[in-house]
């Protein structure tokens, strides 16, 4: 399925974050203007350090902003109170991180089916919606086993199917391949295109050039701005040999 | 001294290594000082838990020490320079002893003071007051002033002349009266009265202790010369005082008895008694008992220290892991490694140790202050020093020390065996799947041993031995189990069969288990803990269950995460398990004892009173008449029984020790037979017992804790012989126990025929006591008053036995309370050491709960999932320790010899049993509150980032 040219499930307007640790301030976002549609696998690339994953932590809620806006399903998800925006992510989003974040005394089945206990939906079919979405990436036959009897790759599919088997708007991925040798994060990479394609909306944030220029929208981000977003390029001189930008002009090809 | 010295030797070799490496390695050094200063709210948290088991044993013997000093107090307060009293019998010529003692120039003493005592009531007319039984001493009072080496131990350094007609009281005694210098009292003595004005108030010190009353010479005299009574005569006695002061002279004590007991071959009717030295060895009796059992049943709460100290050095090692495989990567070696942990461990052990040092002198003194009160070593103007021994606070100091070194030293070299690579990038070890020969060897050497060792027990009737062996076979077959069985069943079989064990052991072997000592106690306590939380701990499958179980209705999650986390740690779990079991099992056994024995009270009574009602005391010189009391229309039975002192011998006793004797006759079984302990084998019943004993003068019954000093374990059994030594004649007399008696509230000692006792001190042996039963109307009460009223000149003391056996028992139940307060010091240990576990788990777990609050848990459920995982460790080990102390209770009651031939009703405390349950519980949701807000208060935003 492709994106449709409809209303964003996600839209962002001037968001900035800017650290402060002391005496010392770090804009990490500049102004972030992004539009994230239905469908859409839309990868964010940047060099280190200059607000990718800041960028997902913001979009996603996970952070507070400093100005601007972020906007989902109508609503300004900074407008709302902490327990209102973690119930947005509970309803409405997924996440996958480079090191899989599971829970480690718990089994890949218990793992999967922590969003769907969270939004109370019924343990019996909590369990077996997690052990569908198990065998969806492959690994039917591991539900009952704990991430330390897990392979890397095994453990970030078990992450991938728990964000999203309460079949969010929108999955997060930060580095989703970053902890994992070439042939695995391959595998990873094959399985959220397959995922994209039945459907789901996915924002993929990484460092890898082979990954991000493997999906159809690349969103770069240098020094806490967004300077290409798929078709929309920005002045190449403007773009220095490390990623820092000397202004932060975007042109609209 | 030799303790000391072996503590200190221990825990030099356990700290030199450790000095040594840090000087020549600073680095090492610099690094544990680092982390230390690095985490310092968890260094706090660290040293707080481990000062707790320094405490609890620097406390035990703390409390030995303030209770000895407050008996010996009674040295300084009752005899002052009085070391020995030699009582010379009315044949004998107390002219002539002094005369042979001062020819005798014995070097150690300093002092002879020649003097005469009796008993006698004293009575304020202005101020409606009596005390019905008071020392009535005279000597020469500028003589006694300068008796001894010091006339400020005397307590008589300030008096004046004391004329006739006139007294002193101490203060003890005028404060009774309500009366001060200038005022009159009467002195009433075998028959007659006598008015005297109050010369001066002392202070109850020395000799105005020795004697409440203090008259001029000749005063007591005039009185016995014009009785006509049947009544116990004045004693001449000559005190002698030894050369020092008033503590220091128990060293020439024996010695100067043995010399003047050779002084006075020739004279006969001449009684030597060491009477401070008695005080002084009741004293030290009464300490280093109480030391011993304060320090016995602290253990648990030691041991649950133990635990606690291995679960802080564990965690503390898997906060490191990541830069202890980078130190072992770049080539520190596994012995470099432990010491890098020992040296943090070693300083905080050694803070902890002194900190717990100096709490454990608050604690103890604390104990003590209400111990002593209920052992009565607060009376007759003893307080309760704060007393600090360095040899305690060294011996609680360094035990606590080297206990502490012990397990930081185990711990680090468990540590120190990481595998490098899996340290470096944090991830868990792999479960063993193959047992190593060398394991699989030495377990079937513990299956051998332990069997062996339970064997052994059996044929020696060790009740130690017996308990101990087949836990260390059962818990060493485990490995051996795991190759036959799947892991669960094998750890199962293991746990359960020592659990059974622990429980089995006392009904299948009451003979060797059923007159054990307090350490096999302690040794149950550990076995039946260690087999129920093994076993707690490997049935996860039914917390599971019971947690999907409340999942159903929907509010599962929050104790199902709080679940996950301790069934898959068993280890950390089990510590916490076993810190709030050891405890609470102790706690609920001492609250079902005291439930059980506050219920037999009325029980023990009924078999003490034997159907009479009072106890009426009287005066020795000025007895009550029998006739009188059975005229009364109040009253429908008397029993006189003729108390007094003597000097007894027995195989445990290294010389003669004196105490009480009673003799009674026929009118004590009037009534009913007064219950017993235990009796011989070869009486049917108890009233065979007693009418043995009246027709045999060489039979006695005596109390279970018949000449034994404080609190040492009673000797005598039914069968038992001894010896009674008859005054004047020096005569032994043998006699036999035909069975023990009741707790002996009344201070009875041996109960003998009175035909002995007559025979034992001649016409002397006046009715002293006397047990009265009052009509069916009357009410024992209003009548021991009346007692007390209508016979004051007698110098009556009338008290009802159900006032007795509640005060009686009042004192046991007293003090199982404040062992239960000591203990629950302990229980501190596993509040402390789940505070630290949950604060510990915040930070283990942050990018784990980053990771839940990103997929949308709210903070709520974050905290209460924490707060459960607290709860349902603390439940568990409640229970585990309160079912378990149940049981064993009524097993000890049922069992045990100590209770008696007929068992005690086992009581189920509830009302205590809910508190068990429910404090530990609250206290343990209070600490985790903080560590849990802090969770549910994480950025997951930070927290995830910080993970990557």
């Amino acid at each position: 399925m492709s994106a449709t040219a409809i209303d964003p499930i996600l839209s962002a307007r001037g968001v900035v974050k800017t650290y402060r640790t002391g005496t010392h301030e770090v804009p990490a976002l500049r102004g972030i203007d992004l539009d994230i549609r239905q469908g859409e696998l839309v990868m964010v690339m940047g060099p280190s350090g200059n607000g990718k994953t800041t960028l997902l932590n913001c979009l996603s809620g996970l952070d507070d902003i400093d100005a601007g806006t972020v906007t989902m399903d109508g609503e300004n998800l900074f407008a709302m109170s902490d327990g209102d925006r973690t119930r947005q992510r509970a309803n409405r989003m997924g996440f996958i991180f480079q090191s899989f974040n599971l829970i480690p005394v718990l089994s890949a089945a218990e793992n999967v089916e922590l969003p769907l206990l969270v939004t109370n939906v019924a343990p019996k079919i909590a369990r077996e919606r997690a052990r569908e979405m198990l065998a969806r990436v492959g690994l039917a036959g591991r539900a009952n086993h704990r991430p330390g009897e897990l392979s890397g790759g095994e453990q970030q599919r078990v992450a991938v199917a728990r964000a999203l088997v309460a079949e969010p708007a929108l999955v997060w991925a930060d580095e989703p391949t970053g902890a994992l040798d070439s042939k695995t994060a391959g595998g990873i990479v094959e399985l959220l295109r397959e995922v994209n394609a039945a459907g789901q909306t996915l924002v993929v944030v990484t460092h890898d050039e082979a990954v991000g220029r493997s999906g159809p929208r690349l969103v770069h981000v240098s020094d806490g701005l967004i300077v290409q977003d798929g078709d929309e390029l920005v002045t190449p001189d403007v773009v220095s040999g490390n990623g820092m930008l000397a202004t932060a002009t975007p042109v609209t090809a | 001294m030799n303790v000391i010295v072996v503590l200190g030797t221990v825990a030099l070799l356990l700290l030199l290594p450790l000095i040594v490496a840090a000087l020549r390695q600073r680095t090492l050094f610099t690094m544990a000082i680092r982390n230390i200063s690095r985490r310092r709210a968890e260094a706090i948290l660290v040293v707080a838990g481990a000062l707790l088991g320094t405490a609890i044993i620097t406390s035990s013997l703390v409390v030995g020490d303030v209770i000895e000093a407050s008996f010996a107090d009674r040295a300084r307060t009752e005899y002052g320079p009085v070391d020995i009293t030699v009582t010379a019998s009315r044949q004998a010529d107390i002219g002539k002893v002094m005369a042979q003692a001062q020819a005798t120039d014995i070097q150690a003493i300093d002092g002879l003071l020649a003097t005469t005592t009796s008993t006698g009531t004293l009575e304020a007319p202005g101020h409606d007051a009596a005390v019905p039984q008071v020392r009535i001493v005279e000597f020469d009072l500028s003589a006694a002033r300068e008796f001894g080496s010091d006339p400020q131990i005397t307590g008589l350094a300030e008096t004046d002349v004391l004329a006739s007609g006139e007294v002193l009281l101490n203060s003890r005694i005028a404060g009774e009266l309500e009366v001060a210098a200038g005022e009159p009292v009467i002195l009433h003595a075998y028959g007659s009265r006598v008015e005297l004005v109050v010369s001066d108030v002392l202070d109850e010190v020395g000799l105005a202790g020795y004697g409440g009353a203090i008259v001029s010479p000749g005063t007591i005299e005039d009185l016995f010369a014009s009785t006509t009574l049947v009544a116990a005569a004045p004693r001449d006695q000559l005190l002698v005082s030894l050369d020092g002061g008033v503590l220091d002279t128990r060293g020439l004590s024996d010695s100067a008895v043995a010399d003047l007991d050779a002084a006075f071959a020739s004279l006969p009717g001449v009684e030597i008694e060491a009477s401070k030295a008695a005080v002084l060895d009741n004293a030290e009796s009464q300490g280093a008992g109480l030391s011993k059992l304060f320090s016995t049943l602290g253990a648990f709460s030691v041991l649950a220290g133990i635990l606690l100290l291995i679960n802080l050095f564990v965690m503390l090692a898997e906060e490191r892991k990541t830069e202890l495989g980078m130190l072992r990567a770049v080539g520190y070696t596994r012995r470099r490694l432990t010491r890098l942990f020992a040296v943090e461990g070693a300083v905080y052990a050694i803070a902890a140790s002194a900190l717990g040092a100096v709490a454990g002198i608050g604690i103890g003194w604390l104990v003590a202050l209400v111990a002593g009160s209920i052992f009565g070593s607060t009376e007759q103007g003893s307080g309760t020093p704060i007393v600090i021994k360095p040899l305690s606070l060294a011996i609680g100091a360094s035990t606590g020390l080297v206990i502490s070194l012990v397990t930081i030293w185990v711990t680090s070299i468990r540590i120190a065996r990481l595998n490098i690579i899996r340290a470096i990038k944090d991830l868990p070890e792999p479960k063993v799947v193959q047992t190593r020969k060398r394991t699989l060897a030495l377990a079937a050497l513990g299956v051998v041993l332990g069997a062996g060792i339970s064997t052994a027990g059996y044929a020696s009737e060790s009740a130690i031995s017996l308990m101990v062996g087949i836990p260390i076979a059962a818990f060493s077959a485990a490995p051996l189990l795991r190759k036959l069985l799947p892991e669960r069943l094998a750890r199962q079989l293991a746990a359960g069969t020592v659990l059974a064990w622990g429980l089995g052991v006392d009904p299948m072997f009451p003979e060797i288990m059923g007159d054990a000592e307090i350490i096999v106690f302690v040794l149950r306590g550990v076995v039946l803990t260690a087999g129920a939380v093994s076993l707690a701990v490997s049935l996860d499958r039914v917390w599971t269950f019971a947690i999907e179980l409340l999942s159903k209705g929907g509010r599962g999650l929050a104790p199902r995460l709080g679940l996950a986390y301790p069934l898959a740690r068993r280890f950390r779990t089990s510590m916490l398990l076993g810190m709030f079991s050891l405890v609470i099992f102790t706690v609920t056994i001492l609250t079902s004892f005291s439930a059980s024995f506050g219920n037999a009270t009325g029980q023990t009574v009924e078999k003490i009173a034997a159907n009479y009602d009072i106890v009426l005391d009287s005066n020795p010189a000025n007895p009550i008449d029998a006739g009188a009391l059975v005229a009364r229309d109040d009253v429908v039975g008397v029993a006189g029984l003729s108390r007094d002192v003597a000097n007894f011998e027995a195989p445990h006793l290294e010389a003669p020790r004196s105490g009480p004797i009673t003799g009674f006759d026929a009118d004590l079984l009037a009534q009913g037979t007064p219950g017993l302990f235990a009796r011989d084998a070869s009486y049917g019943d108890d009233a065979e017992v007693y009418q043995a004993v009246l027709d045999d003068p060489s039979l006695a019954i005596v109390p279970e804790n018949f000449l034994v000093t404080g609190i040492d374990e009673a000797v005598f059994a039914p069968g038992d012989k001894f010896t009674v030594i008859e005054p004047g004649s020096g005569k032994p007399h043998e006699l036999t126990i035909a069975a023990l008696g009741e707790t002996d509230w009344l201070n009875n000692g041996a109960l003998v025929s009175r035909e002995l006792t007559t025979t034992l001190f001649g016409v002397e042996n006046v009715v002293t006591r006397s047990y009265v039963a009052v009509t069916d109307d009357a009410d024992a009460g209003a009548v021991a008053s009346a007692l007390n009223s209508d016979f004051l000149v007698q110098g009556a003391d009338a008290r009802t036995f159900t006032e007795i056996g509640t005060e009686g028992q009042g004192q046991l139940l007293g003090f199982l309370a404040i062992m239960q307060g000591f203990l629950g010091f302990g229980l501190l240990v596993g509040i402390a050491g789940l505070g630290v576990v949950m604060v510990r788990a915040v930070r283990e777990r942050r990018k784990e709960i980053g990771m839940l609050r990103a997929m949308g848990f709210q903070k709520r459920l974050v905290r209460t999932a924490m707060l459960s995982e607290a709860g349902l460790i603390t439940v568990q080990g409640t229970l585990i320790g309160a079912v378990l102390g149940l049981i064993t209770t009524k097993q000890l009651l049922g069992t045990n010899k100590s209770f008696g031939d007929e068992p005690i009703a086992f009581i189920v405390p509830w009302l205590g049993l809910s508190l068990i349950l429910a404090l530990p519980l609250v206290a343990s949701l209070a600490a985790t509150l903080g560590p849990a807000s802090r969770a549910a208060k994480i950025r997951p935003a930070i927290a995830l980032r910080a993970a990557d």
